[in-house]
């Protein structure tokens, strides 16, 4: 396990070590000063950038711009679910750089967050248990929780070859380790590569491009332990909308430790259109998933597998004149399939292995997401004066048991509307205020529960309070300011400072939920 | 160029396509889960018993907590739709009042895969009168000190005479069962006729040295150490005193541990003994039996080992056994059942350890004079209940009159 965290480290270092270097050298190469609006803006104008496809670099014609920032998060109130803490808290640093090598580029990030949880609860063994697994312990503890999280992300892409071609790839690399502080306890290591190599091609106005994905990820738990042995914790292993098992962590009959094991696959297309101050996007793909869940390394046993197809195609279009307009729609549909297994104990002296019987889908959970945006930037130039922005998205989340049957379905439309102003403070200073209004409006919700076991507090004070809480109303009001100046006598470099809050509250009933950011950073 | 990196391209996608591929294989056709059929039909072996009038049919899916219940008549079959795909165990019982006695029909079978449609199952359904004595109430799994420790020393097993008839406990013996917790490796044992035998890995005796009568109604308690447990260096929170016990399975004193009035149990079999008989906590398979022979703990046929093990057991044959009651873990074990369906078709559980709670036998019907008549169809999951606290004699029973110390 040491040896494992080390060869992380070492990995996460050279990486770092790489971006600083580019940076140093975009710093003595480039002829404007990157300020995190400059960034914002040069993001904004991007329309391959978010695709999948690391090749389409090279068509956003990207300048070269670095920055790193150190910041500090913390979250507090009870308007949450049951497995967010009461109060979280996030020190982070993330480095992130953009560098043309010639006529190919570069692109790089790194984040480190040290993360702490206090008083979440019906988690025992999940890093995060939002990513959409059904099959995972629980247990009824309010528990602090200790995580850090590593992410590394690059895109590199070619030159252009023989004036058609381009080649590039993307990769994602991220590992998290994480303890649960109270009994039962549990220590977790999680680790993801994504991969994606693409291609892209220019005719004339036309672009196109294609690329594809692969994915590994693995999450270990190393034991569950309980710091009182003289006490055996009870546990609930859950297998989706509340239907569960019950088990116990501690004694000869403990719960053993989960590993989840997940492939992805899939593929993504690209076509862009250039016409005069207008560039028109479009992309669409297809991964495929599957994760197996199983207990007990040693005498594997399948706790359910997930079988994950995801659909999605996003448009853009660009209008740069004298002013920026960018028009975003999305939409994405998630089908998720939960399988579990019938199993016997072949109890064959020399064998002694669980085998399949028979395997099934117990439980689909679907979900759809459309999302449209607009967003204005006063200004097309190097940075924008304001800007203003509006969303909308619509969500449905379409979950069932199969049997015996439980139903949970939730249906959202969530709006909102941005603004940012960038105000001169001196010669060398800025300031950027922000301010940005969210409502969400519940359109529906139902939770019928038709398991084994409706009074245990698995139904009572957890499934059914989060879903009480995922079909609530209720607005976010954010502000943000930061001040930025140049630094240096080349006034190549910049510094920054800000601060940011979030303000959630629902429409009925009492409960909030606060979060802060304070950020200190640095362009080159 | 272009060739090098199409050729690059092309073993990126083989890459993938190999690490995926089994993993992807493996649930491509994985369908929906159906609801299932399953056709039972019984074999009759009532010897001179009575035909029962109607059968009573449960499935139970333990995993799943998922209970079918149906009734059928003895001559013939039926089908049972809405089976969840699964391990049951299928239990087959009723009741008959014929000629003044009570006939207990039941027949079990345990982990039985039903995951193909119109599965049939036979049940060989045998007869018997109702047991009379029988396991009345079990305390195995301790309490906890005023300081938070773990206290064990207060475990009780109570015994009742369920008949109508005066039953003799001379020579009763009690035995823990191999293996000791409820688990999913479970012991193969040698011979064709394993299978007709319960295997000990402990056995006490109520002495052989005068009758120990019981009448109908009574009972008799069979401690770990017959004391008051309340006292301050025992456990002032144990929710019993056992002074009044009838036996305990006394050992030797230490600190602790004192002679106390109750009637010394014979040590039958237990190769390496501690200071005192504490069974596990989480639960372990008891049977009450009157051994056919003398027990002979030496004994070169008796005494045998599982495969790959050098644990000596005491084989003890099915058909000696008057009473059992498997007792697990946490209800998920319950189907690691490691007791024979013919002497206990379910289990039970306190769910956890040093509750301070036991498992009692429910009350099927109460008489004129107040005697209790206890369930007992041979399934303990359907005849026992959680006790919180613990209590010996409840429900009246009485004790014995050569209890003078009661």
């Amino acid at each position: 396990m040491k040896m494992r965290k080390v060869k992380y480290m070492k990995g996460a270092w050279s990486i770092i070590l790489a971006l600083l270097l580019a940076q140093v050298a975009t710093a003595q190469t480039k002829t404007e000063q990157n300020s995190p609006v400059s960034i914002e803006m040069l993001k904004a104008k991007s329309l391959w950038f978010n695709s999948g496809n690391g090749a389409g670099l090279i068509l956003d014609n990207l300048r070269s711009f670095s920055f790193l920032e150190a910041g500090y998060t913390t979250t507090n109130g009870d308007f949450k679910l049951n497995q967010q803490g009461e109060k979280e808290s996030v020190l982070g640093i993330v480095t992130e750089g953009g560098q043309k090598i010639g006529d190919a580029y570069a692109w790089g990030s790194f984040s480190y967050d040290n993360i702490t949880t206090r008083d979440s609860r019906f988690n025992t063994a999940m890093l995060d248990p939002f990513r959409g697994v059904p099959f995972y312990p629980v247990d009824p503890n309010l528990s602090d929780w200790k995580k850090q999280e590593y992410n590394l992300k690059m895109k590199v892409a070619s030159k252009p070859l023989w004036d058609r071609y381009i080649f590039g790839v993307q990769g994602v690399y991220n590992t998290q380790t994480g303890a649960k502080q109270i009994d039962p306890r549990s220590e977790l290591y999680y680790y993801s590569i994504n991969v994606k190599p693409g291609v892209a091609a220019f005719f004339g106005n036309h672009q196109v491009g294609l690329n594809l994905e692969y994915e590994n990820m693995i999450q270990e738990t190393r034991g569950h332990t309980n710091s009182n042995s003289q006490v055996n914790q009870n546990v609930f292993v859950m297998k989706g909308l509340g239907n569960h098992y019950t088990s116990v962590i501690g004694g000869l009959q403990s719960l053993k430790s989960f590993v989840y094991n997940a492939n992805k696959v899939g593929g993504e297309f690209q076509y862009s259109y250039d016409l005069s101050d207008v560039r028109f996007f479009l992309n669409g793909g297809y991964t495929y998933r599957v994760e197996d869940v199983i207990s007990d390394v040693t005498k594997p046993k399948k706790e359910g597998t997930l079988k994950e197809s995801a659909m999605y195609a996003n448009f853009a279009a660009v209008a740069q004149g004298e002013n920026l307009h960018r028009l975003d729609v999305s939409y994405r549909s998630d089908r998720v399939k939960g399988i579990e297994y019938v199993q016997v104990l072949d109890l064959t002296y020399e064998v002694q292995q669980w085998v399949d019987l028979y395997s099934s889908i117990r439980s689909t959970y679907d979900q759809d997401d459309i999302r449209l945006s607009y967003d204005f930037y006063r200004g097309a130039g190097h940075e924008y004066s304001w800007k203003a922005g509006l969303f909308a998205n619509y969500r449905l989340n379409d979950d069932l048991y199969i049997m015996p049957e439980s139903q949970m379905k939730v249906e959202n439309l969530y709006f909102g509307a941005n603004g940012k102003v960038n105000l001169g403070a001196g010669a060398n200073g800025k300031f950027i205020l922000g301010a940005d209004f969210v409502y969400k409006n519940n359109m529906d919700g139902l939770y019928n529960y038709g398991g084994a076991d409706p009074a245990s507090i698995v139904i009572t004070q957890f499934m059914t309070p989060d879903f009480e809480y995922l079909k609530q109303n209720y607005y976010k009001i954010g502000g943000a300011a930061s001040f930025f100046t140049t630094i240096g006598q080349a006034r190549k470099s910049g510094m920054f400072l800000k601060v940011a809050a979030d303000y959630y509250k629902p429409t009925e009933g009492d409960g909030n939920r606060v979060q802060a950011t304070f950020g200190v950073g640095f362009t080159f | 160029m272009k060739k090098r990196i199409n050729i690059i391209y092309a073993m990126v996608l083989v890459m993938f396509a190999a690490v995926s591929c089994e993993q992807f294989e493996n649930v491509s056709d994985i369908g929906q889960v159906e609801s299932l059929s399953a056709k039972i039909s019984v074999t009759l072996n009532l010897g001179s018993a009575p035909e029962p009038d109607m059968l009573n049919v449960k499935l139970i899916n333990y995993e799943e907590r998922y209970e079918l219940e149906t009734s059928m008549s003895p001559d013939g079959t039926i089908t049972v739709s809405d089976v969840l795909p699964g391990i049951y165990t299928i239990t087959v019982t009723s009741e008959k009042n014929s000629g003044g006695f009570t006939y207990n029909y039941s027949g079990n079978v345990v982990n039985e895969a039903i995951v193909t449609d119109n599965k049939q199952i036979n049940v060989n359904v045998g007869a018997s009168k109702s047991g009379a004595l029988v396991f009345k109430e079990v305390y195995y799994c301790g309490s906890r000190t005023p300081s938070g420790g773990s206290y064990f020393r207060d475990q009780f097993y109570e015994i009742y005479n369920n008949s109508e008839v005066v039953q003799n406990a001379r020579g009763l013996s009690i035995a823990l069962l191999n293996p000791m917790t409820a688990t999913a490796n479970l012991p193969v044992w040698e011979g064709e006729d394993a299978d007709q035998y319960v295997y000990a890995l402990q056995i006490w005796q109520v002495p052989d040295d005068m009758d120990y009568m019981l009448n109908p109604g009574e009972s008799i308690i069979i401690a770990q150490m017959a004391d008051d447990h309340n006292k301050s260096n025992l456990n002032p929170n144990s929710p019993v005193n056992l002074i009044t016990a009838e036996f305990e399975t006394f050992v030797r004193t230490t600190s602790l541990i004192q002679d106390n009035p109750a009637i010394n149990m014979t040590m039958g079999f237990w190769p390496r003994p501690t200071p005192q008989w504490l069974t596990t906590v989480f639960g372990g398979a008891f049977v009450l039996f009157f051994p056919p022979e003398p027990i002979d703990p030496n004994s070169p046929t008796e005494v045998v080992s599982p495969v790959g093990s050098s644990t000596q057991s005491f084989r003890i044959p099915i058909e000696s056994v008057v009473d059992a009651l498997e007792n697990v873990g946490n209800p998920n074990q319950i189907q690691l059942k490691r007791m024979p369906a013919v002497l206990d078709a379910g289990a039970m559980t306190v769910g956890g350890t040093y509750l301070a709670k036991s498992v009692a036998r429910k009350v099927k019907e109460t008489l004129q004079d107040g005697r209790v008549i206890l369930y007992d169809t041979n399934n303990s999951t359907n005849d026992f209940e959680v006790m919180d606290p613990p209590v010996i004699r409840r429900y009246g029973a009485k004790a014995p009159s050569w209890n003078t110390w009661k």
